[in-house]
């Protein structure tokens, strides 16, 4: 009896001791901010971002979180004395809801700015990247040629993206013409999918397409069906977030003129998407 | 077609294995708070308590009623809406605990229904016979109804128990990196899914075997011993 009872007992204090530290893997602290010249402590901003975005937000060999996104929020932490930047890694599909009930403060995943976002979120005012959204099929598919030739077929998209949104106006407007399938996660293997024949297509940005498909299985066909700039987001009407959107649009200025967002541009991402000459 | 690449399923195992603490903290963690929470539910089932025996059945049919995604999701946006309505600001709180209360509260419903039939079981006859025995109601319990009913639940806890360990696998839509949800990551570099699958099966299925074993083990020693055995 006397040993259930401090196995029972130590069982439980192992339990909540470890369930204390063992959220650290979780979020990465960026770099720790100084007291600036007014003595204020910096304010905490969580990050929101995801783990399955090659060469923009993901965990590399060491388990480390870094890219495109990553890295320029850190650098934006290193120029701004007032704040203190730290990672959260969750679900994409979960950002925008988290935001939302304040459990981030910001989301750094190469989010488009688009109308139906703007209505329920802020956006800061200096893009980080340009994004051209195209239909990607099989590099062997001839048969699709644009958006109209997706009718009756499959498109995979993941859901609250940009790309599902512009799937689903189209839908709106031509009759529930194309079968849209929602995925959730990497996991899914996308490409795989659509060069195996299980799904037709699935939208993509113009530079995003070569970070994902390292193997050129896939192809993009058509013309642009969205052009539109990537940026943080925040939430609407609450000032802290004017503030902190309106700091971050000063220290990415900074980043421009100085050519560091070319050069995590070209380090990432592959070439510099960070002007607005849009590769074609 | 991609060729199946057995040297990355070792590397991704061995890359998966810090991982297993977290699941097994969520495991521990919440199989204790459900039997603690599972124990408070049954009580009013046991001894009819009238309110709290309407309260219990509707706890029971909502958490073993509702998938665990659902759950997860309800708990960790829902709560900390429902705490802004007494003043208490859970917007931080690491989604670890919230993930942790979901898991200990549906596990708790199914333990609670577990020690109820476990109680039942054990024939009233024993009960009365230790009543006639002079035993009051406490010694009646600890010594007669309890050994018996545990000795019933064992096999059935068990089974709770490595359920509970696979249903951990949903954690991961909240951001919680346990097995799963660091499985999801290392294949997206490389993609080899596939291969990252084959790991995670072979990792849940040997800390599944590992657990079905010892419980075997407890199981053979309380035949023999009884509550001692523990």
């Amino acid at each position: 009896m006397k040993r259930w009872k401090t196995l029972t007992v130590v069982a439980a204090l192992a339990g909540v001791l470890a369930g204390c530290g063992a959220n650290e893997p979780a979020s990465t602290p960026g770099t720790s901010g100084t007291a600036d010249a007014a003595g204020k402590a910096p304010i905490k901003i969580i990050v929101g971002t995801g783990t399955q975005f090659p060469n923009v937000c993901f965990l590399d060999e060491n388990g480390k979180l870094t890219g495109y996104d990553v890295e320029l929020v850190r650098e934006i932490d290193k120029r701004l004395d007032d704040y203190e930047f730290e990672f959260q890694t969750l679900e994409f599909t979960n950002l925008l809801l988290s935001l939302e009930t304040k459990k981030i403060d910001m989301v750094a995943h190469q989010m488009e700015q688009n109308a139906e976002r703007q209505e329920k979120y802020l956006f800061n005012k200096v893009p980080y990247a340009h994004w051209k959204n195209k239909v990607a099929v099989a590099a062997t598919n001839n048969t699709v040629q644009s958006i109209d030739d997706l009718k009756g077929k499959k498109v995979l998209t993941t859901a609250t993206s940009a790309q599902a949104i512009i799937l689903e106006k189209y839908n709106a407007e031509h009759d529930n013409a194309i079968d849209i399938v929602y995925q959730n996660g990497a996991a899914n293997d996308t490409i795989q999918q659509v060069v195996s024949g299980r799904a037709e297509a699935f939208l993509s940005a113009d530079f995003t397409l070569p970070l994902i498909d390292t193997n050129n299985e896939l192809k993009l066909v058509g013309p642009a069906l969205s052009e539109s700039n990537t940026l943080f987001m925040f939430r609407q009407n609450d000032p802290e977030q004017q503030a902190l959107a309106d700091r971050i649009d000063e220290a990415l200025q900074e980043i421009k003129a100085d050519g560091t967002l070319k050069q995590l541009s070209e380090q990432w991402l592959g070439a510099d998407y960070t002007s607005s000459e849009l590769a074609s | 077609m991609m060729s199946f690449d057995i040297a990355a399923v070792l590397d991704y195992l061995i890359k998966l294995l810090p991982a297993i603490r977290i699941t097994l903290v969520i495991v521990a963690s919440s199989i204790l708070l459900g039997l603690i929470v599972g124990t408070l539910v049954a009580l009013p089932q046991l001894y009819n308590i009238p309110v709290l025996k309407r309260l219990s059945q509707l706890y029971l049919s909502f958490f073993r009623g509702t998938p665990i995604l659902i759950q997860l999701f309800l708990f960790y946006y829902g709560l900390p809406e429902l705490l802004k309505l007494v003043a208490v600001d859970a917007a931080r709180v690491p989604a670890l605990y919230f993930v942790i209360l979901t898991y200990a509260l549906h596990s708790g419903a199914f333990m609670a229904e577990m020690i109820r039939a476990a109680v039942a079981a054990v024939d009233r006859g024993q009960v009365e016979a230790a009543y006639a025995v002079g035993m009051s109601g406490l010694q009646v319990f600890w010594r007669i109804v309890l050994p018996q009913a545990i000795a019933t639940a064992l096999p059935v806890f068990a089974n709770l128990t490595i359920a509970n360990l696979k249903d951990t696998s949903l954690a991961f839509t909240l951001g919680v990196m346990e097995l799963t949800g660091k499985s999801q990551t290392l294949g997206v570099m490389s993609r080899q899914f596939l291969e990252t699958y084959a790991a995670l099966a072979i990792l849940y299925f040997i800390l599944s075997f590992v657990l079905e074993r010892l419980f075997h083990l407890l199981e053979r020693r309380m035949s023999r011993k009884g509550l001692a055995g523990i």
